[in-house]
């Protein structure tokens, strides 16, 4: 059986290879050194074992994909005349042009379940595109931008010789977000066998929007699957702390600067995110013992302005002998786009401590610390944030 | 709301950028921080266009209010409590919900005094963001009553030399079965 490939062409994100029915078609003179994410299936130039047995034996199989650009600008310079919109010209070993794909005509109705009839192919979609980064407590599917979301799309049953496989993002554009599959609108597959696509945000959902994208799937008019519906949005994640200045006058302590990071790479994209810290203490002992009964919480604060300054201050009017207490500090945030809200955040766990001593008769000191740890707070939990700060000041 | 007459609210252009700040409104239950209840919200989001906050002494305010001036027997009455710093260039301590301190009924200390000789909008111990006023600061308590028998009584929040407004609050009959 005769496999084909084509992509949507995008001349600005140029893949490499992809995998269908568990081989893979590479053209290892096109790797452009694109980041390929780890654990992403298929997406990496080199050879194939079956390709290499086929021309080691010299005896033509078909075409032989190891020569053909199968994306990028690379396929269209061996061939005179424009490009067709969708797919790419195929040749042989030969040069042998194939002729563009016929592009297929426009998506049918949704079909209502399962049993769409004879020579339909089975396409497995997953139900729910989300982000490895998105936390598990955030129901909400969602994709960044600027950022690869990986995604296995099972082809089965599929006649070669019919119209291929089309994926596409439905409903992407203007309020809702946008996304696009390996940089272009839409992605032809042909063939059965599992596919990883990336799917990449280019604008985000606007809040009041959320849940109105979805990854189709399309043979020729037929709906053959579809994912649930999902937004575009950037998320806070990874907390960072370091020293801002000392605490002094009537207070002894720290300030440091909290920043934390966008997973979409651009903090700038968190303009409809907020943050909120938690904090919660313990027992406390000697005459800091119940000093931190009035913690709680900061209120929901801009998440795209980083870095915030943290104030870890106590009052010298009650450091009048020995003792210690220690806070634990996590962060939670709200996402406009999606509706989300009080979400722990990725690797913002943090605990506070102080401890006042007697070196010297008559003589105090506090050692105020705050050091990332995976820890829990006011019910939320997370895994630590980086960065310490330590500073002893005499009382 | 509070105040039976009419009063004419400040368009948008007048409230200053920093009064349009909505961080959520907080309450404790157990260990638990939440969401304040729809109805808390919608008291303490009119702050801006309020009528008659606190004086302004040392550059801050102290506010309360409640959604009404009248209530039932039986019924609960829900204080909420806004700090609002306006002199610039202070630290404001936002971390909340802050404990009570100094509110009388009817001239009556019905908390805990606040701190002797310290900032009373400072918390003794403190770990998380400051703003950098004029800032407004809404993470205190909710304060609830409730009486019996009908009357009038009068509350308000003093903390140093910052007093709040006095509530004139009127306790009627309860509604017929």
């Amino acid at each position: 059986m005769i496999e084909r490939v084509m992509a949507q062409r995008d001349r600005a994100t140029v893949p490499t290879s992809i995998v269908v029915s568990g081989r893979r078609f590479a053209d290892s003179s096109k790797d452009n050194g694109n980041a390929v994410p780890a654990g992403t299936t298929g997406l990496h130039s080199g050879s194939s074992p079956l390709l290499d047995a086929r021309r080691a034996s010299g005896v033509r199989q078909g075409h032989d994909f190891s020569r053909v650009g199968v994306y990028g600008a690379a396929a269209v310079t061996e061939f005179e005349g424009e490009a067709p919109e969708h797919g790419v010209l195929l040749t042989d070993s030969d040069g042998h042009v194939g002729g563009p794909i016929p592009t297929p005509p426009g998506a049918g109705p949704v079909p209502s379940g399962p049993g769409l009839g004879a020579g339909v192919p089975t396409v497995t979609i997953p139900a729910d595109i989300r982000a490895s980064t998105t936390p598990a407590a955030m129901t909400a599917n969602r994709i960044p931008p600027r950022a690869d979301t990986p995604v296995t799309v099972d082809v089965s049953g599929l006649d070669p010789t019919g119209p291929p496989v089309t994926l596409r993002v439905e409903g992407s554009g203007g309020d809702n977000g946008s996304a696009t599959i390996f940089g272009g609108n839409r992605f032809h597959l042909f063939g059965d066998g599992s596919a990883t696509v990336q799917l990449r945000g280019t604008s985000q959902t606007k809040p009041g929007n959320a849940w109105r994208l979805r990854l189709v799937a399309d043979v020729g008019a037929t709906r053959v699957a579809q994912s649930n519906g999902f937004s575009v949005s950037a998320i806070p994640q990874d907390f960072s702390v370091s020293f801002h200045s000392l605490i002094t006058g009537g207070f002894r302590g720290i300030r440091v600067n909290n920043s934390w990071q966008s997973d979409s790479g651009n903090v700038a994209d968190l303009d409809e995110a907020e943050r909120s810290e938690q904090v919660q203490y313990g027992a406390g002992s000697g005459v800091l013992a119940g000093a931190g009964a009035a913690a709680g919480n900061s209120g929901y604060l801009p998440a795209h302005n980083p870095p915030l300054v943290d104030n870890h201050g106590a009052n010298t009017a009650v450091l009048t002998g020995v003792g210690s207490i220690t806070a634990e500090q996590t962060f939670i945030f709200k996402d406009k786009r999606t509706g989300a809200s009080d979400i722990p955040m990725r690797n913002s766990g943090f605990r506070i401590s102080r401890v006042v001593t007697q070196p010297a008769p008559g003589s105090l000191e506090i050692t105020t610390s705050k050091v990332g740890t995976a820890t829990s707070a006011k019910g939320f939990a997370s895994a630590a944030g980086s960065g310490s700060v330590s500073r002893t000041q005499a009382v | 709301m509070q105040g039976g007459s009419q009063h004419e609210e400040p368009t948008g252009r007048e409230i200053p950028e920093y009064l349009k700040r909505w961080p959520g409104l907080y309450l404790r239950e157990g260990d638990r921080i939440i969401e304040a209840p729809a109805e808390d919200v919608a008291v303490a989001r009119a702050y801006p266009q309020w009528p008659d906050k606190g004086e302004i002494a040392d550059g801050a305010r102290i506010t309360i209010m409640t959604r009404s001036n009248t209530y039932h027997v039986g019924e609960e009455i829900r204080v909420i409590h806004v700090a609002e710093v306006i002199e610039p260039g202070r630290e404001v301590y936002v971390m909340g919900p802050k404990l009570i301190y100094g509110e009388y009924v009817d001239g009556q200390l019905v908390t805990e005094p606040p701190p002797a000789e310290t900032d009373p909008l400072v918390p003794l111990i403190y770990d998380g963001p400051t703003l950098v006023s004029p800032a407004i600061d809404y993470n205190y308590d909710i304060k609830t009553y409730t009486y019996q028998l009908p009357g009038s009584h009068a509350i308000y929040w003093q903390l140093g030399s910052l007093r709040s407004n006095v509530l004139q609050i009127q306790i009627i009959e309860s509604k017929s079965p």
